[in-house]
């Protein structure tokens, strides 16, 4: 009798026992395995928040290398913690409300794209899990849940709520924003015109009123920040580094790392010129998926105000993943911590890609965690299978875009396509 | 998805071609002895091929010394009697190679051995699917790096040992999926080739015998499961024990000679013990095992990078074939006999060296991928087999991308590994390789610690 009563209970709320269990195994990963105390970078956030809250103005009285959003997150903990050794959890468990955010808008959203609840969040987890402590020792969580919530809100169809979340997400990194001409390209083609100006005014005005203060205070300390980023130097772990290292041990060109501004860098030949044109690259590898985003949107849709329909939605889904990787890919600076951004969006991969992605993906995160923190000394200093480790890493998500590239479907939803594609057929 | 093009010409010809453009590759690094096994091994096969089975105290010292240099003595040979220095490795490859070696084309040895294998691959696949699953498979197989690494590191025997099991047990394979088509002759032939083979596999490497238990289980299995159906089978089932007995009855009679018994193998005379989890206590085990596993996989996804596709595939065809729960069988081509044979397999080798000591020790960071991945190198062929098959059903776009960067990265790795003369980059022996340097008064030395 006790048995069948657990059983009815468990039917009836299976999704909320499913969510409590990776709740509290996402819970027990933040706080139990992954460290966040005795790291220089959480130091680093912990010295800007201090900075704060004894009344310092960010890029005027004290220089700050990201946007102003950061500092929210920043913040947050240390109005917890006076302490670094307090601040360190503090930070995690931010970064673990990020991450539960997160998984209950996977769930949502795999329910939506008619997904496998389970398998989803088991994935989830497990590529979590594969990039290692960096999630509690970076705030990538942060712009990444962001990113996915953008996605989740224009996935219900708050479209002025999807735009303002993906101005918040580029105020604390600035890659968010370009999801825009994903929605942009999406809302052109479905709704009337009218209905999109609302919209990105709102993300428009939210990044003016969040960044015009610090502007006005500092013009050049706000201004320095994102030359600082943009003035970079070749970092170790991009693809171009790292083809560079394969050309180095083939007994090519010959490469040397230095520790530069913000990061480990490399120099070579060929550094310099390849940074100097790797925004080129990025511009048209981005505007590149984009084209390929609005190819079969090409003939104007139905107009309708309502939600994306599941495939677009899962469209949606992987070509934000497919950007990502992309502009990833394409950048001079590929931190450990970027790897975060993608890690909302690869359970939700649907379409033929969705299980290749999987193991491959986990690999790429181990291998992640692998280079850094494990051997990042044996890689600066140039031993040849952290080098191969690293271009592995690079070739799996290169491989990862190829395959969400070639899986690409047209969005099936639409009856007018099909009814235009179907003549051509005949 | 099929390429276009059906013609099993054109299938055949560009295996060759890929053949050819690997060989072409390892011919072009010029040979290198990288560790002190590749010394011992180059004096044992020049020792064989001068028909000396064992050397004298002074013989030993003298080619010691020609060897020359620091950890460049003959660490492989070990003292097997008062004035009696032996080879301590498994014997079977110094020995095939002893003729080459006289010629002076080693090489060609190793080179006849890759084809070896390629063809029978070739065959195995073509019967298992098709000539494109085939073609797959041995471009698979022939840019894996450590394959690659090791066909050009000619005086080490993990390249033999992949290529002696690989030929057995794919001929071996072969004849299963073919038992009805073949007549008597060809399927006693087929059989006492894969037998020889297998057991050989055994003398070029001991630890083959766990390859060799798994087919030798299939075998029982499979003679009772015939006796049972009454099928007549016994007779031809002998060829392939009388192949097993006609390399096993060499390797013993090598034992008995130079061990002094049939039984006593080199490896109870080696200079470095060579120790597994299982000569340790529980938890000293288990800690080799775990190093081994933190250590080992990245060089391990260097050396093979198929792994990433083939843990995957094993699972997906475990799944389908009603391992975990029953579901439709997408991959019938492959029966569960020869699956559980070739999983089995790669567990046998995966198995035994996770459990290897030595590698457990070292900083596997620091090593270019084949000094402690190359034990791994027999298990190459089962997941060349499970991939092809598997990857077959995906689309030719997303299997041509996925055979396109292992050969390049095949390619690639191979190359920045054999043209590096030591293993470190900054060109410095870390203190986990530092083997005891030979003493330049090694005579003396000789004599105080072993009393000759």
């Amino acid at each position: 009798m006790k048995i069948d009563v657990g059983l009815a209970f468990l039917r009836r709320y299976w999704l909320w026992c499913v969510v409590a269990f990776f709740a509290v195994l996402h819970i027990f990963i933040f706080t139990r395995v992954f460290q966040s105390i005795d790291n220089a970078d959480v130091e680093l956030y912990f010295n800007y928040a201090s900075n704060i809250m004894s009344g310092q103005i960010p890029y005027r009285d004290f220089t700050m290398e990201y946007p102003p959003g950061a500092l929210l997150v920043f913040l947050l903990p240390r109005l917890f913690a006076s302490t670094l050794e307090v601040y360190g959890p503090a930070f995690a468990l931010t970064m673990l409300a990020f991450d539960l955010a997160c998984l209950f808008m996977i769930i949502s959203l795999a329910r939506r794209l008619k997904l496998a609840v389970v398998p989803t969040l088991i994935i989830y987890s497990l590529v979590v899990i594969s990039v290692g402590s960096i999630g509690v020792q970076r705030f990538d969580f942060a712009p990444a849940a962001l990113s996915l919530a953008a996605v989740f809100a224009f996935g219900r169809g708050n479209y002025k709520s999807s735009w303002a979340l993906v101005a918040v997400g580029t105020l604390i990194k600035l890659y968010p924003i370009a999801l825009a001409p994903l929605f942009l390209i999406y809302q052109w083609r479905h709704q009337p015109w009218r209905s999109i100006v609302a919209p990105v005014l709102v993300c428009g005005a939210v990044l003016v009123c969040a960044m015009l203060p610090f502007f006005v205070l500092s013009p050049s300390g706000f201004t320095n920040a994102f030359s600082l980023q943009s003035g970079r130097n070749l970092q170790i772990e991009s693809f171009y580094a790292s083809l560079l290292f394969m050309s180095h041990a083939l007994g090519g060109s010959t490469v040397a790392v230095f520790f530069g501004p913000v990061s480990w860098d490399m120099t070579s030949r060929y550094a310099a010129g390849i940074a100097s044109i790797s925004l080129v690259a990025m511009f048209f590898a981005a505007a590149t998926v984009y084209y390929t985003y609005f190819l079969p949107y090409r003939w104007k849709q139905a107009i309708s105000v309502g939600p994306p329909e599941p495939p677009a939605l899962g469209r949606l889904v992987n070509f934000s993943l497919l950007l990502v990787i992309v502009l990833l890919m394409t950048s001079k600076v590929v931190s450990t911590q970027f790897i975060v951004w993608l890690l909302p969006f690869v359970p939700l991969v649907s379409g033929r890609a969705r299980h290749a992605v999987w193991p491959i993906f986990i690999v790429a995160g181990l291998l992640t965690w692998y280079i850094y923190p494990l051997h990042y000394g044996d890689l600066y200093d140039l031993y040849v299978l952290p080098m191969q480790a690293l271009f592995l890493r690079n070739i799996i998500l290169i491989i990862i875009a190829f395959w969400l590239w070639e899986a690409r479907e047209p969005e099936l939803g639409s009856e007018e396509m099909m009814e235009r594609l179907l003549p051509n057929c005949a | 998805m099929s390429i276009p093009i059906a013609r099993p010409w054109f299938y055949r010809t560009a295996a060759v071609v890929a053949f050819i453009f690997a060989q072409i590759l390892v011919l072009a690094m010029p040979v290198k002895l990288q560790e002190p096994g590749d010394w011992g091994f180059q004096y044992a096969t020049r020792n064989f091929a001068e028909g000396r089975l064992t050397l004298t105290h002074e013989q030993y010292i003298q080619q010691s010394q020609e060897a020359g240099g620091e950890s460049r003595w003959l660490s492989s040979y070990g003292l097997v009697g008062d004035d009696s220095w032996a080879f301590t490795w498994a014997p079977g490859y110094a020995f095939y190679l002893a003729p080459f070696e006289r010629i002076g084309v080693p090489q060609l040895g190793a080179s006849l051995l890759s084809l070896g294998v390629v063809v029978v691959l070739y065959l195995l696949l073509a019967r298992l699917k098709d000539e494109e699953t085939a073609l797959f498979g041995v471009t698979l197989l022939v840019f894996t790096p450590l394959y690659l690494a090791m066909w050009q590191r000619v005086y080490m025997d993990s390249f033999a040992a992949l290529a002696f099991c690989g030929m057995g047990g794919g001929l071996y394979l072969y004849y299963w999926l073919s038992r009805d088509r073949l007549g008597v002759r060809s399927s006693a032939a087929v059989l006492l080739a894969a037998g020889f083979l297998l057991m050989a596999s055994v003398g070029v490497r001991y630890t083959n015998i766990a390859i060799f238990v798994v087919f030798g289980v299939h075998f029982l299995v499979m003679t009772v499961r015939l006796h049972r159906h009454r099928v007549r089978f016994l007779p031809i089932g002998l060829f392939f024990g009388l192949g097993i007995a006609l390399s096993g009855i060499g390797l013993l009679a090598y034992q008995g000679r130079v061990f002094g018994s049939f039984f006593n193998s080199g490896s109870e005379f080696a200079q470095f013990g060579i120790r597994f989890a299982w000569d340790y206590q529980l938890g000293e085990g288990y800690g080799i095992v775990r190093r081994n596993i933190i250590s080992l996989w990245v060089p391990l996804l260097a050396a093979l990078p198929i792994i990433l596709a083939a843990a995957p595939a094993f699972v997906v065809a475990a799944y389908e074939k009603g391992f975990f729960f029953r579901r439709t069988d997408n991959c019938p081509e492959l029966p569960v006999h020869i699956y559980r044979v070739i999983l089995g397999w790669a567990v046998a080798v995966f198995g035994i060296y996770v459990m290897y000591d030595w590698t457990s020790f070292q900083n596997g960071a620091r090593f270019l991928f084949p000094l402690l991945t190359r034990f791994y190198l027999p298990a190459l062929l089962p997941m060349v087999v499970i991939v092809a098959l598997m990857l077959r059903r995906l689309s030719a776009k997303l299997w041509g991308s996925v055979l396109a960067v292992l050969v390049v990265l095949g390619v690639i790795f191979f190359i920045q590994v054999a043209r590096i003369q030591v293993y470190f980059a900054d060109g410095a022996t870390p203190p986990s390789l530092s083997l005891p340097a030979m003493p330049a008064n090694i005579s003396a030395v000789l004599s105080e610690e072993c009393g000759l």
